[in-house]
């Protein structure tokens, strides 16, 4: 394959950086948008190919022109059902990242509850602080993980924090 | 034919569509627009079957092979995987018992409307 000149690869760049944008603000997540600027990439340069004459910035123009507009894209994924809230094969961005950060203080909040324990045993205070850190961790990953229970880390985060409340409640109801 | 009751059904048959082309073999993106927007009551376009085919690989219906193209970027090639054979057939013989169901009730109300 012969490479297209600079400006015409820039004007088909454009185009798909621009359905990129369109579909990218609708949460989809980046492999999936990478799928579809890679088929469309494929038939703009198949579309020039397919044409008569030189290639040059124009006539790629031209070709993006017969071309839906990214709103089309965004609009479409607007009304694919189901990929609004969850985008195609993965989850979006924002519960992508939650889902760790849930996991992360479910596990954090027990930590530093164990220690505030120990240390408290070891001071002689009552371990209410401790406590409260404990069921207060527990309670945001709880909420975090069910807003990123789309994801793998998200239901980690919401088994692993509701498994140590109900700990807690045993410990709590024995005592 | 207005342009809302044509886009809902469209909608609503683009993934049959697609899952029957990839039945016959498996197709790159660009092909499977062209075959799709020579159905002409449909007209579906990149922007509506784009997204459907991430979709469906994204669910495993279909599987991407990558491979070098002779006029541009590499080829991105789709096929039916053996879930996507389980779903269009399921689909398909929805879309008969639909296609039926219409058609006779088509048909009844027509009839009913000759005889006095």
């Amino acid at each position: 394959m012969t490479p297209l000149p600079a400006d015409v690869a820039e004007v088909i760049d454009g185009y798909c950086r621009a359905v990129d944008a369109a579909i990218g603000e609708r949460g989809v997540d980046h492999a999936t948008r990478a799928q579809i600027a890679d088929d469309l990439r494929g038939q703009v340069h198949e579309m020039l190919a397919a044409s008569p004459g030189t290639i040059d910035a124009a006539k790629a123009r031209t070709v993006i022109a017969r071309l839906d507009a990214p709103a089309d894209y965004a609009r479409q994924w607007a009304r694919e059902p189901g990929v609004a809230a969850a985008p195609i094969g993965a989850a979006d961005t924002r519960s992508g990242a939650l889902g760790p950060v849930a996991l992360g203080v479910s596990i954090g909040g027990f930590v530093i509850a164990m220690i505030a324990v120990l240390v408290g045993h070891a001071r002689g205070a009552p371990p209410d602080i401790a406590g409260m850190i404990y069921l207060g961790t527990q309670l945001i990953a709880f909420v975090c993980g069910l807003s990123a229970r789309r994801t793998p880390s998200g239901r980690a985060a919401l088994i692993c924090s509701a498994i140590l409340s109900l700990l807690l409640l045993i410990l709590v109801v024995n005592t | 034919m207005s342009h809302a009751w044509t886009s809902q059904m469209r909608k609503g048959v683009v993934e049959l569509c697609v899952l029957t082309l990839l039945d016959e073999t498996e197709h790159y993106g660009y092909q499977i627009v062209q075959r799709l927007q020579a159905i002409g009551p449909l007209a579906l376009s990149e922007s509506t079957v784009y997204p459907v085919l991430a979709r469906l690989a994204g669910d495993g219906a279909i599987a991407v092979r990558v491979e070098p193209s002779p006029s541009g970027p590499p080829r991105r090639w789709y096929r039916l995987t053996a879930e996507g054979r389980e779903q269009l057939r399921l689909m398909t013989n929805d879309w008969h018992e639909l296609a039926r169901g219409v058609t006779d009730l088509i048909k009844q109300t027509r009839t009913a409307r000759r005889t006095p």
